[in-house]
């Protein structure tokens, strides 16, 4: 190994135990100047409690041993006085949730001017002027209210700029970025992770990025760690870490990331199953009182869709584009405000309402998976229950044997087992609950089941094992689906045809590959081009 | 059996404590050392003997006896206005949270908001105006107090549970709102209810206390712990014993509940969080 | 807008309370062998005779400008009368609520610094007697102590305040503390439990991360936001201080707006009984009131809504 200079970090047999339990497992770690360097793994990997115990602010039940050099200075050996004088002068660090992660009662100029006030003494004005500079750098200009300004008025993307701002106010030599991106919308993470590597190659800062997300890595990242249950199990130079996938761990990673479940083919000439007609879909505004009456906030705007039998169609769009308020006028759960909703020939919603009993009529054949495993599942009740719920909808529920049949056939069309029935939803990990989930959405039969964000919160082996396994279901049954997603990488995988909408409108509709390869409406083409992507050829 | 060996020792000890004054009380129904209705001059005012183990007050009453049938008035007068309270404001809450929103959840909110500016005091003061005093208004009084505070815990806590997904699957399923209010809202909220019941009975205790001592609560000759009280007021200087032991039974009560609903509260809220 | 259809849905209620207590007040003042026409006369003298509306309108239109009615049993002004106890209950009250603030928030914070310690445990175990307490049951003890076995102050009475603030404040000092004794508890475990939540949120981390010690955590970050929950309880919590006042007020025979209102209730002196709860009710929803103008204060979210 040629030594160029001397790693800005040195992290050496890093280990970090909670209540006995290792998590940070012998870890090295060497990060250069002005080089961004990126830290993948899996949820529960340990790579949050690394980047937690290079900073010192490891949990109190916590304990970690090993080297930490920081431009040769050991860090684990200083007191929390010697590491509040280097938090936030020579390494800063920056969160997942901007929404969270900034004090709601305090304006934005002075959390980035605490940064310099605390380390410096600089006086009040001074360190105003530091502060107004350093969010102008991040993009946050100090026009109107500017610095007066507090955290709630702020976006997502903008506060997640003043996270950046408050951590890089004294141009620290190191930025621990976790999860930077992971709560914005994917334009938005593109502008901040530009924001990121320019930050670090412009002031020499050595950057660790911290991702569960292979792609953005590939594009940013100049060399790349790979993290399984505590350990470093693979470090490469970008490139050649995609290109030669030499350990397991990495190859399994990649290959989850990047997986296409088999095509389903379907015939053509398949009859429309489910149409939404010219749909608009509002709320009345807050604060609305009853003397006007038509003051409403327009989610949803003249909308038109048409699934077939059998197709699978993605809706795609940022958040509060409107693509979940649809998916829930579908299910009945939102009135509309104009439009209508016909499912396999019964109209099953429309402006004014429906009696019960039509929408009754239908409701066993179209179903529901929700994103988050965690809180799809009354915690009281058993799987077997769970899932047999659904029968609810239907005119004639089946009872006794039959009941039990048709939820053991659900459960092992999932790939769980009967025995899983008597159990309850806390002791399964989130791959199962949504096996479950899928589970229940099933045991009716239905024809359509509405997918929506249904694998965004799962890790990418398990979530290529679920698309796998909607795929298998979908052949089998000739299943319609109707996926949700802010994903274009899901959207590949599993949609015949997609449909983008943005602010409450549809901008572009048509076959999956036409529309994400050669895009024609502006808004699709920025889509595509923000979305991060594994180079192709680094992958052949 | 094996969940209480898991208990931690406030949470056993609060419940222990709580079911002798429970049982206490209820003895007394039928039988008590000596009665609590004779009077008894020639008896008055002795120290604590093995015939009378606490001692006697100025009409020559068995003060033990005495505090055993006050634990039966003020168990009985805190059960009764936790009941009130939670039978009338737990489905005020499920239905304002189930109509979130809605003309009914406003209306409810905003009685809340009346009957919070009463003190309990204030209502037992108005309710005495009306009907006189008796042990009745004083359940009364403090079931009235009680209504809001649980319609305001149950609402939300109902809330957070009406945000979640299997909510929202169950409606899918075409479940309407009364039903699935008591499917799936009201069993995830229920240790909830268990905890803030437990601490608004420690606190049923101590108001009866005060009432009866200001001559709102119970009337003689039912003996009562606040009543107790404010009979020995005169007699400080020379049988403060009357003045102490009564309030020694409303502390350790009161501690009693309170270290259960703090326990319970511990023991019950992990097993939430990890269940959603 | 709120503060006022709250004092008007609450006078109502109290009317209407008051008007479903039997008996005449004409009546139960002259006695039961009244003539029928000295009877209907006083009855005219005291606007009995109106109907219930306007009775209401009258009573709330005299209110609005200080006039309360007239007593039944004293003959004088009710105003006059609240007033003069008023100058004991609301010192009472304003002292009671400054000590226990006074002792809750360094407590409460002291406790958060030191969790899982043995101060925080000592501290947590005091609070939780504290709360058990019935305030009067207390305020007995701290008379056996102080006045009959030290005799360091005297068992009850008002000197008035002519006999000079200290003389004053000294005889509303051991009500005050017993008072003050369990809304401190309650007071202070708020603190802690609001400081230690607040202490696990993001932002929390981000102003470590930032460099700032825990201490500097704790007084710049945590403690402004932990106020928020704080001032709520603190709000709810008045209400059970009005309460405590005036039983309290019966331990140390002061003449404030409890013992008035006890007395209302005997003599069946109604109007008396009427005015001070309304005063009671007002002083709860002006103190929510004050709540909600302090949460705007201190939440930039809450503001311009």
């Amino acid at each position: 190994m040629n030594k160029v200079s001397a790693p800005l970090l040195d992290v050496r047999n890093l280990s970090v135990e909670i209540a006995s339990t290792t998590i940070v497992d012998r870890l090295c770690l060497q990060l250069q100047r002005g080089a961004v360097h990126g830290l993948a793994g899996e949820s529960g990997s340990g790579k949050s409690m690394t980047a937690l115990a290079v900073m010192g602010l490891l949990p109190d039940s916590a304990s970690a041993t090993g080297s930490v050099l920081l431009g040769g200075h050991d860090l684990m050996s200083s007191d929390d006085a010697g590491m509040c004088d280097i938090r936030g002068r020579r390494m800063g660090m920056i969160f997942q949730e901007p929404m969270t992660a900034l004090n709601p009662l305090m304006t934005i100029g002075d959390q980035v001017a605490e940064t310099v006030r605390i380390h410096t003494s600089t006086g009040h004005d001074e360190s105003r002027a530091i502060a107004a500079s350093r969010l102008d750098r991040v993009g946050i200009t100090a026009d109107r209210a500017g610095l007066g300004r507090f955290p709630h008025e702020l976006s997502g993307g903008q506060r997640q700029r003043v996270m950046i701002a408050q951590a890089i106010a004294l141009q620290p030599a190191l930025l621990i970025a976790d999860e930077p991106t992971t709560a914005l919308d994917v334009t938005t993470q593109a502008s901040i992770l530009e924001l990121l590597c320019g930050l670090a190659e412009e002031e020499a800062m050595a950057m660790l990025l911290i991702t569960h997300d292979l792609a953005v890595l590939a594009r940013h990242a100049a060399r790349i760690s790979v993290m399984e249950s505590g350990r470093i199990v693979e470090e490469a130079e970008s490139e050649a870490l995609f290109r030669n996938r030499t350990h397991g761990y990495t190859r399994t990673l990649i290959s989850s990331a990047t997986h296409q479940p088999a095509k389903v083919a379907r015939s053509q000439d398949a009859k429309s199953l489910l149409t939404v007609e010219q749909v608009s879909v509002g709320y009345r505004k807050s604060g609305a009182s009853l003397f006007t009456d038509n003051a409403t906030r327009t989610i949803v705007k003249d909308v038109s869709l048409s699934v077939a039998t059998g197709e699978s169609v993605a809706l795609v769009g940022e958040s509060g584009c409107g693509k979940s308020t649809l998916a829930r006028a579908i299910l009945g759960l939102e009135p509309l405000l104009g439009g209508s909703v016909t499912l396999d020939g019964h109209q099953i919603s429309q402006s004014g309402g429906l009696p019960e009993s039509a929408q009754r009529a239908v409701r066993g054949a179209m179903q529901v998976v929700f994103q988050d495993p965690f809180g799809s599942f009354n915690p009281r009740h058993s799987v077997a229950r769970l899932v047999a719920e659904p029968f609810h909808a239907l005119p004639h529920t089946p009872r006794g044997r039959d009941l039990g049949d048709a939820v053991a056939d659900a459960l092992l069309s999932v790939g769980l087992q009967i025995e899983d029935g008597t159990k309850f939803i806390h002791e399964f990990s989130g791959g199962q609950r949504q096996r479950i989930a899928i589970a229940r959405a099933l045991v009716t039969r239905p024809k359509l089941i509405i997918l929506d964000e249904a694998v965004s919160a799962l890790d990418v082996s398990i979530r290529a094992q679920v698309l796998d396994l909607l795929a298998e279901l979908r052949a089998k049954h000739n299943l319609s689906y109707l996926f949700i997603t802010h994903d274009l990488a899901v959207v590949r995988a599993i949609a015949d045809r997609v449909v983008v909408m943005k602010e409450g409108r549809f901008v572009e509709t048509g076959p999956t590959d036409q529309v994400l390869d050669h895009p024609s409406a502006g808004y699709t083409r920025e889509l595509v081009a923000a979305s991060p992507e594994i180079p192709p050829e680094w992958l052949a | 059996m094996s969940r209480i060996r898991h208990m931690p020792r406030a949470l056993l000890v609060g419940l222990a404590v709580t079911t002798v004054v429970l049982a206490v009380a209820l003895m007394s129904l039928v039988w008590t050392p000596h009665a609590v209705t004779g009077v008894d001059i020639a008896a008055r005012l002795q120290p604590p003997s093995t015939t009378y183990l606490l001692g006697t007050d100025h009409f020559g009453r068995d003060l033990l006896s005495m505090l055993m049938v006050g634990a039966r008035t003020s168990m009985a007068v805190a059960i009764l206005a936790v009941g009130l309270g939670m039978l009338v404001g737990v489905p005020l809450g499920l239905s304002a949270a189930a109509m979130h929103g809605g003309w009914l959840d406003d209306l409810v909110m905003r009685g809340n908001d009346l009957v919070f500016a009463f003190p309990v005091l204030v209502i037992a003061i108005l309710i005495t105006a009306v009907f006189g005093p008796s042990a009745v208004n004083a359940i009364l009084a403090i079931g009235i107090f009680n209504i809001p505070v649980f319609a305001r815990v149950t609402r939300g806590a109902a809330l957070a549970i009406w945000t979640q997904d299997y909510i929202r699957a169950a409606r899918v399923c075409g479940k309407g709102r009364a039903r699935i209010s008591m499917e799936h809202v009201l069993p995830n909220i229920s240790s909830l209810l268990i905890v803030q019941g437990t601490i608004q009975f420690g606190l049923g205790i101590l108001v009866e206390a005060g009432l009866s001592y200001v001559g709102l609560g119970a009337q003689p000759p039912l003996p009562s712990w606040g009543r107790m009280l404010a009979d020995s007021q005169t007699m400080i200087s020379f049988a403060p014993q009357l003045a102490i032991f009564p309030g020694l039974a409303i502390v350790i009560t009161v501690l009693a509940l309170n270290l259960a609903g703090d326990g319970l509260r511990d023991f019950l809220d992990p097993r939430i969080r990890r269940a959603r | 807008m709120m503060f006022g259809l709250s004092l008007a849905a609450a006078s109502l209620v109290i009317f209407v309370m008051i008007e479903l207590v039997p008996g005449d007040p004409a009546a139960f003042m002259l006695g039961i062998n009244a003539a029928p026409d000295t009877l209907a006369a006083l009855r005219a003298e005291l606007g009995l005779d109106a109907n219930p509306a306007v009775r209401y309108v009258r009573w709330v239109s005299g209110m609005l400008i200080g006039d309360f009615g007239v007593s039944y049993t004293y003959q004088v002004p009710v105003a006059e009368l609240v007033s003069a106890r008023l100058v004991v209950s609301l010192p009472l009250a304003v002292m009671a609520l400054l000590l226990s603030i006074l002792i809750a928030i360094p407590a409460g914070m002291f406790a958060a610094a030191r969790r899982g310690q043995a101060a925080d445990v000592g501290i947590m175990g005091v609070t939780q007697l504290g709360i058990a307490i019935p305030n009067f049951w207390f305020a007995m003890l701290l008379v056996m102590v102080f006045a009959i076995h030290l005799r360091w102050v005297s068992a009850g009475g008002f000197p008035g305040w002519e006999a000079g603030v200290i003389e004053g404040v000294k005889a509303l000092l051991l009500p005050a503390v017993a008072l003050a004794v369990q809304q401190a508890s309650i007071l202070a475990r708020v603190v802690r439990s609001a400081l230690l939540d607040t202490l696990t949120q993001d932002y929390i981390r981000t102003a470590r991360a930032r460099g700032l010690s825990r201490r500097q955590v704790l007084v710049r970050h945590a403690f402004r936001n932990a106020m928020i929950p704080v001032l709520t309880i603190l709000g709810l919590q008045f209400s059970f201080l009005i309460a405590g006042a005036v039983i309290i007020e019966n331990v140390f025979f002061l003449p404030g707006l409890g013992r008035l209102v006890f007395q209302g209730i005997t003599q069946r002196d109604l109007i008396v009984v009427e005015s001070v709860v309304m005063l009671l009710v007002f002083a709860v929803i002006m103190v929510n009131f004050m709540v909600d103008i302090a949460y705007a204060i201190i939440d930039p979210r809450l503001r311009r809504r």
